[in-house]
């Protein structure tokens, strides 16, 4: 079926084919998590259980640091192979033969207007119920009340701007009536099929949201753009169907229908976290609801094109999802959704270990000092090697082979955003939405990754100079483990220092949500 | 005979497209023009040279130099008019002007360059007066190429010589070298005057001519003047006199390859401009025609040859001569090729690769260059570079509109993969080491009768008979040279190059394949067997022939290539035991593709019979070849019960310290033997300094995450892992036998698999590909370098040296005592005259009373072994001392001489 299209916009990547199919890969994502952990788990004891012994212990501050981060990095993916080992696809239920109403939602705040269109015209042609359509604009622009008449949906504004998207949702829940509710970004466009493919799910009363994937449309355009969906494809594809399949996905803001009961019952979105979706969920799930995730592409979005929106929205989830730990521990929830609540969490805290892996090789090649004490490259390796490569196969090949360098790079180079959003949390720093500039940028953005720049300048220097001095094995293995960090925090900062020359159409702000202070 | 030969060539050109042999003739007459005036300059060098005193000589020569350098230069403005006719007639001014400011620069520094160059002033008069003609008769030469005018093309380079050989002469007899440097003024005057210099050129009819001059072709040209002439220029600075004087020796006659080839490019030009799709092929094969032949002869007789050209004196040169010969022979086809891509529209691309390899080359330089043969080495490996990345440019065309384009893209690839195998076999060639211990053992082996040898095999050795048999023939046909029983695994060594391409293009197609040939020509270890008088070139060359007809019998059904799988799995182990494993490997890989197949049971029935047929084709092979290997296995038990463990077979592990023979294999030793696979052998120090960088590894592996290629690459990642892994265990029983060299068969899968690892992380970015693929070929370059010329590689033994000198300073009543004892066949083979016998703890040998000892000591075999030599050497050393004199001590890489008298 075809997406209803505006004119003019024939060339939005949003209306090009979608190939990807997660839904075909979750049988297969699923046999090869479980055979693969009959490999990774011994794999883990054998490295852990020599690690461990106190005879390796060097310097034991240093130690300490190690096997934390390791500790942490092993609870992540054991969480991973756990989730993948879960992967699901749920069959498809059929859309009640009587049509229901179904309010659909497109928050709007101060996003191009021919951005907003295409989702507009798309979302009036969506079937499979009576959708009726709201346009809900917290940027009180008179093009966008047009806009709405032109196309025949509702259009609302409110007067007080508090609580930016969950805000903006909540009263419009309050102004309608429909028993579900789906809400899209205003740059996803839906596919008309989008009911179909959801609403049966919503027979079960006790199902309170159906999750569907968020697709970059425009991950053709390289970059930020690609990167940052590898990202994506590997958490809509391998995760979130374990997720689903251990019954913890949670709501991701965009693409998803509710049960408008649900909502009310949870008292509507939190509007005091930047994470509305993931605590909502928290919420719904404490409460006994349970939530669905169709691995189909049923709308389809913009991703970041340059890395001050990259980095603007890793930001704001990693903020709130490392609030979102509190309401986590504190939720009742079954042991195994609140292990993926904290997995998801905790996930934001991986900076942390990477800062520490950058961290040791400076310290040896400055001060001598190094974590493991008594033992030869040979039998670390022997105990690590193929535990790492395990590991490395696992995302491989449970994630379908989405999951590119490009986008391990992005993430490793966003290491300090995970510090700055953990230190911010820790001291209750106020989290601020803010309105991402999501118009590709062409210019670079050095300032954007500077944190990055400077480790890189920190691990480079100390190479070069104690190289220069002591060409010793020791000396150039740990010059080798900088060279190594260098390089992925080079790929993964490049987009910002070198952006794409190629002309770009014009890309939406992901985020609906207004500045608040 | 030579009436046959012309018939068979004008058989062949009748053959060729009317175009084509248009070109050819074009070619042919513009490269004798060419050799004549060669000729024609030499004779004119030569009668010099007889007229005029020395040093009078020497100045010519200087004076030849310097003219020489300018004309090499200028070729960048031929090859400019070549191409842009119409705007070299626009330009005779400006180049004219140009030519008379240099010549004004140097006639106004006259008197400090005469002192500089230590030139008469008369002479660098001369030469500012050159400097103008030179360039305008580079212009006018080109205009000619780019008319097609190769008549007058060929009277204005004859009559050069022409005018030398007359008047330079009679100039010279009368003025000495000014006389002769006027002659040669003149030569160049008149060559400009018969070369048509003010001919009025039309613009092309279709107004598609160019409309500016090519600057990068320009530029490329001096630039490859740069790479012909720049380690002539540093070499006095870089070497010592002697070492200078060998490599000056090798250039000149090196120069001969290069000098007959120049002309090609320029008559390619014009006909690549209007898009003859015949004229490169033709111009390419040319160029490796005469380069080859040049070669060819260069090793028949090099020292013959240098002393025709240069005396007697520069007989040292001779080993320098081939490899240098290669090198000029190949920048000849990188000519042609940077000729092509220019014309085509590729002048930029062009540009930057030669920009590279001149900075390649002077590193290099830096790098190698305190001896002639790094020197030569640097030029040979920067030029073979230049040719695989060119050769890899020229082959890809954009898109391939119809069928008629896709023969010609199928005769290019068969031309670039011709060419990269000729760059693998100049690289092998370039052989700088003797035979070792081994070596020396399989060539006494094959010297014997072939049923004493084949039982000699049974009674003594560790390896099936196959390399020995094929040696034992060559022999008989060639002799026991050096190269000559090297031969064997040269030519395996040069097959596995193309058979690289094959299995690459099987697999994952043409650009992989290309990449895997261009790296398996200059892969290190690949290399080094394709130099060993051993089984271990065969042994690769076989092990890819079984890895590619498993997979063409898995993907087509085809029962011949299950034959050839069975034939070519029976031929490796009858070539080397431990090939047993790969066999068993690519066993368990046919039954799981079966198995993986079997929804499709007619295919599956297919297939099964196939493999039926190549298992019994082995094991009817392995049936005679059992009891043989039982017989063997008796002998060396017996001989390691008795303590005689002096088995012809030679120590294994010789100088792998890094990776202890004596210990379990380890992480380590894997990391060491991945090493030693992609990057060759090394010192210790390197080893262990390669071996800290496994961090690295990382990268590789988490920059492959989201690239695919896994399903692709599933025979050759199992094969070699699987041999890896069997070996790996087998080392944990008897740890010397994990080596590369026992697994040498996943060498090329290595190679191809890191061929395909560079594909992929281009990711169809072909810029990304080929800088990765330049990145990976310069550092197995760089390896190569080190492994064939850091005398601190342990691998490298030098018997030739030492024992060579010992025969040739051995008379009559001398005696060679040596240890260990498995050097027997090593030195009856440098040194057969002189009376040898191992050193024995009792008594030393009873050379008579006044003739001398020469005390021959390897450092070789296991450690202990070692140390327990070692110390019975100091002991004979202390015994000889008390009665003779020590008059000399000598030897090379880990062989060491004493003479007593």
């Amino acid at each position: 079926m075809r997406i209803p299209v505006p004119p003019g916009s024939a060339s939005d990547a949003r209306h090009a084919p979608v190939t990807w199919r997660p839904a075909d890969e979750a049988a297969r994502t699923a046999r090869r998590a479980r055979l693969l952990l009959l490999l990774n788990v011994p794999l883990a004891v054998w490295y852990f259980g020599w690690l461990l012994q106190p005879g390796r212990i060097g310097n034991g501050f240093l130690y300490a640091i190690l096997i934390t981060a390791e500790v942490f990095n092993l609870a992540q993916a054991v969480g991973f192979w756990w989730t993948c080992a879960s992967a699901r696809a749920p069959a498809h239920r059929p859309a009640p033969r009587e049509p229901v109403d179904v309010d659909v939602f497109i928050p709007v705040y101060n996003e191009p207007i021919e951005v907003v269109e295409a989702t507009v015209v798309a979302a009036t042609g969506i079937t499979g119920a009576r959708a009726i359509v709201t346009l809900l604009d917290d940027g009180h622009r008179a093009e966008m009340r047009t806009l709405a008449a032109q196309h025949g949906v509702r259009y609302l504004r409110r007067r007080e701007r508090t609580g930016a998207k969950a805000g903006n949702i909540n009263h419009a829940l309050g102004r309608t009536s429909a028993p579900f509710v789906a809400i899209f970004d205003c740059d996803h466009v839906p596919d008309p099929a989008f009911l179909e493919r959801t609403l049966g799910h919503l027979d079960d009363p006790e199902v309170a949201f159906v999750q569907t994937p968020q697709y970059y449309a425009n991950a053709g355009r390289g970059g930020v753009a690609a990167a940052s969906w590898s990202q994506q494809a590997l958490f809509f594809g391998a995760i979130a169907m374990g997720k689903h399949g251990a019954g913890g996905i949670f709501c991701c803001g965009t693409n998803v229908v509710f049960r408008r009961s649900a909502l009310e019952e949870s008292g509507g979105f939190p509007e005091d976290t930047v994470t509305e979706d993931f605590e909502l969920s928290i919420d719904l799930h404490s409460r006994g609801w349970r939530s669905v995730y169709v691995p189909e592409v049923l709308a389809r979005g913009l991703g970041p094109e340059d890395m001050a929106s990259y980095v603007s929205q890793q930001q704001r989830w990693a903020r709130g999802c490392l609030s979102g730990i509190g309401a986590a521990l504190r939720a009742r929830l079954p042991v195994r959704l609140r292990a993926q609540y904290l997995l998801s969490s905790l996930y934001f805290l991986t900076g942390w270990s990477i800062a520490v892996y950058m961290a040791l090789p400076v310290v040896r090649m400055l001060t001598g000092a190094q974590p493991l004490g008594g033992v030869s490259a040979d039998q670390f390796l022997l105990h690590f090697a193929p535990y790492f490569g395990a590991a490395l196969l696992t995302v491989a090949l449970a994630g379908g082979g989405v999951y590119t360098f490009a986008a391990f790079a992005l993430a490793a180079a966003s290491f300090w955003i995970h510090i700055q959003a953990s230190i911010r949390a820790l001291l209750r720093r106020p989290a601020r939405f803010v309105v991402t500039p999501k118009q590709g940028s062409h210019r670079p953005q050095p300032r954007i990754v500077a944190p990055a720049l400077a480790v890189m300048a920190v691990l480079a220097g100390t190479a070069i100079v104690r190289v220069a001095f002591d060409q010793q094995p020791g000396m150039l293995n740990n010059a080798a483990f900088a060279a190594l960090h260098v390089t992925v925090l080079l790929v993964g900062v490049w987009a910002a220092l070198r952006p794409a020359r190629t002309g770009r159409a014009p890309a939406p702000s992901l985020t609906t949500a207004a500045a608040e202070a | 005979m030579g009436s046959v030969a012309a018939a068979a060539v004008g058989r062949l050109v009748g053959f060729l497209p009317r175009s084509a042999r248009a070109q050819a003739g074009d070619q042919l007459m513009v490269a004798s023009g060419q050799m004549a005036a060669g000729i024609g300059n030499l004779a004119f060098l030569v009668i010099a040279a007889r007229i005029l005193a020395p040093s009078e000589f020497a100045l010519l020569a200087s004076f030849l130099a310097l003219f020489l350098l300018v004309q090499l230069f200028a070729e960048s403005i031929s090859s400019g008019s070549a191409l842009v006719p119409e705007l070299a007639v626009a330009a005779r001014v400006r180049v004219g002007l140009g030519g008379l400011a240099l010549g004004a620069v140097v006639a106004v520094a006259a008197l400090p360059l005469s002192s500089a160059l230590g030139l008469p002033v008369e002479l660098v008069l001369i030469f500012a007066a050159v400097c103008p003609v030179a360039a305008l008769l580079a212009l006018a030469r080109g205009g000619l190429y780019g008319r097609r005018r190769h008549r007058s093309l060929v009277v204005s380079l004859v009559s050069e010589p022409a005018v030398r050989l007359s008047f330079g002469v009679a100039l010279a007899v009368q003025e000495g070298p000014v006389g002769a440097a006027v002659g040669i003024l003149m030569g160049a005057l008149v060559a400009l005057a018969v070369s048509r210099p003010f001919d009025v050129v039309p613009r092309s009819a279709a107004g598609a001519a160019p409309t500016r001059w090519p600057g990068s072709m320009l530029a490329s040209f001096v630039l490859l003047a740069a790479v012909q002439t720049q380690a002539v220029a540093v070499a006095n600075g870089l070497l010592d006199a002697e070492e200078a004087a060998r490599f000056a020796a090798a250039a000149t006659l090196g120069g001969i390859a290069a000098y007959a080839t120049a002309t090609i490019p320029l008559v390619l030009l014009p006909s690549a401009a209007r898009g003859d799709r015949a004229a490169t092929p033709i111009a390419v094969g040319a160029a490796i025609g005469i380069g080859a032949t040049a070669v060819l002869v260069t090793l028949a007789a090099p020292g013959l040859l240098i002393d025709v050209v240069l005396g007697e004196r520069y007989a040292s040169a001779a080993p320098l001569a081939a490899p240098y010969m290669m090198a000029m022979a190949l920048l000849g086809v990188v000519r042609v090729l940077v000729a092509h891509l220019s014309a085509t529209g590729g002048g930029a691309t062009v540009l930057r690769l030669v920009g590279l390899a001149v900075v390649v080359q002077l590193s290099l330089l830096a790098w190698l260059g305190d001896t002639a043969s790094g020197f030569v080495a640097a030029t040979l490996v920067s030029v073979a570079l230049l040719t695989v990345t060119l050769g890899a440019q020229a082959l890809a065309p954009p898109r391939l509109p119809d069928a008629a384009a896709l023969r010609a893209m199928l005769r290019t690839t068969a031309a670039v993969v011709a060419g990269i195998t000729l760059v693998g076999v100049a690289v092998r060639l370039f052989i700088v080491r003797g035979l070792w211990v081994d070596e020396a053992i399989s060539v006494a082996q094959a010297n014997m009768g072939l049923g004493a040898m084949l039982d000699e095999i049974r009674a003594t050795d560790v390896h099936p008979p196959l390399h020995h048999v094929v040696l034992w023939g060559t022999v008989r046909v060639i002799g026991d040279g050096e190269l000559a029983v090297r031969i064997p695994s040269l030519i395996a060594g040069a097959l596995l190059v193309p058979m690289l391409f094959v299995l690459g293009r099987e697999l994952y197609g043409r650009r992989t394949a290309l990449i895997a040939a261009g790296l398996g020509a200059v892969s290190p270890l690949l290399v080094w067997y394709s130099q060993e008088a051993r089984m271990y070139g065969i042994l690769t060359l076989l092990s890819l022939v079984n890895v590619w007809a498993l997979v063409r019998a898995l993907r087509t059904g085809d029962t011949r290539y299950w034959a050839l799988l069975g034939v070519s799995c029976a031929l490796t182990a009858w070539t080397h035991y431990l090939a047993l494993i790969q066999i068993a490997v690519l066993a368990l890989v046919a039954v799981a593709g079966l198995a993986a197949g079997r929804r499709d049971r007619t295919r599956t029935a297919r297939q099964a019979r196939g493999m039926a047929i190549a298992a019994v084709i082995v094991v009817a092979a392995l049936v005679p070849l059992a009891p043989y290997a039982a017989d063997q296995f008796r002998a060396n038990e017996i001989a390691v019960e008795e303590g005689a463990a002096q088995l012809r077979a030679a120590p294994a592990q010789a100088g792998a310290g890094v990776s202890d023979s004596e210990t379990a294999p380890s992480i380590y030793s894997l990391i060491t033997n991945f090493a030693w696979a992609l990057w060759g052998y090394h010192s210790d120090a390197v080893m262990l300094g390669v071996g800290a960088l496994w961090p690295l590894a990382i990268l590789f592996v988490l920059a492959m995450l989201g690239r695919g290629g896994l399903r692709d690459s599933a025979v050759p990642v199992v094969v070699v892992a699987g041999t890896a892994g069997l070996l790996f265990l087998v080392g944990l029983i008897q740890p010397s036998l994990f080596e590369i060299r026992y697994m040498i068969g996943v060498v090329p899968l290595l190679v191809l698999l890191a061929a395909r690892a560079v594909d992929r992380l281009g990711d169809g970015r072909r810029v990304v590909t080929a800088s990765a693929a330049a990145v990976l070929a310069v550092t197995m370059l760089v390896g190569l370098g080190d492994q064939q010329l850091n005398r601190d590689n342990p691998r490298i033994f030098d018997f030739a040296g030492p024992l060579r000198e010992v025969s040739r300073t051995a008379v009559p009543g001398d005696v060679l005592v040596y240890q260990p004892a498995w050097m027997e066949d090593v030195v009856a083979y440098y040194a057969p005259r002189v009376p040898a016998e191992p050193l024995r703890s009792a008594d030393l040998p009873a050379a008579d009373g006044r003739g001398a000892v020469f005390l021959v000591f390897a450092d070789i075999g296991p450690r202990a072994q070692r140390l327990d030599t070692a110390a019975r050497v100091q002991e004979a050393r202390e015994d000889l001392v008390r009665e003779r004199s020590l008059v000399r001590t000598g030897g090379g890489a880990q062989v060491h001489t004493w003479e007593y008298r």
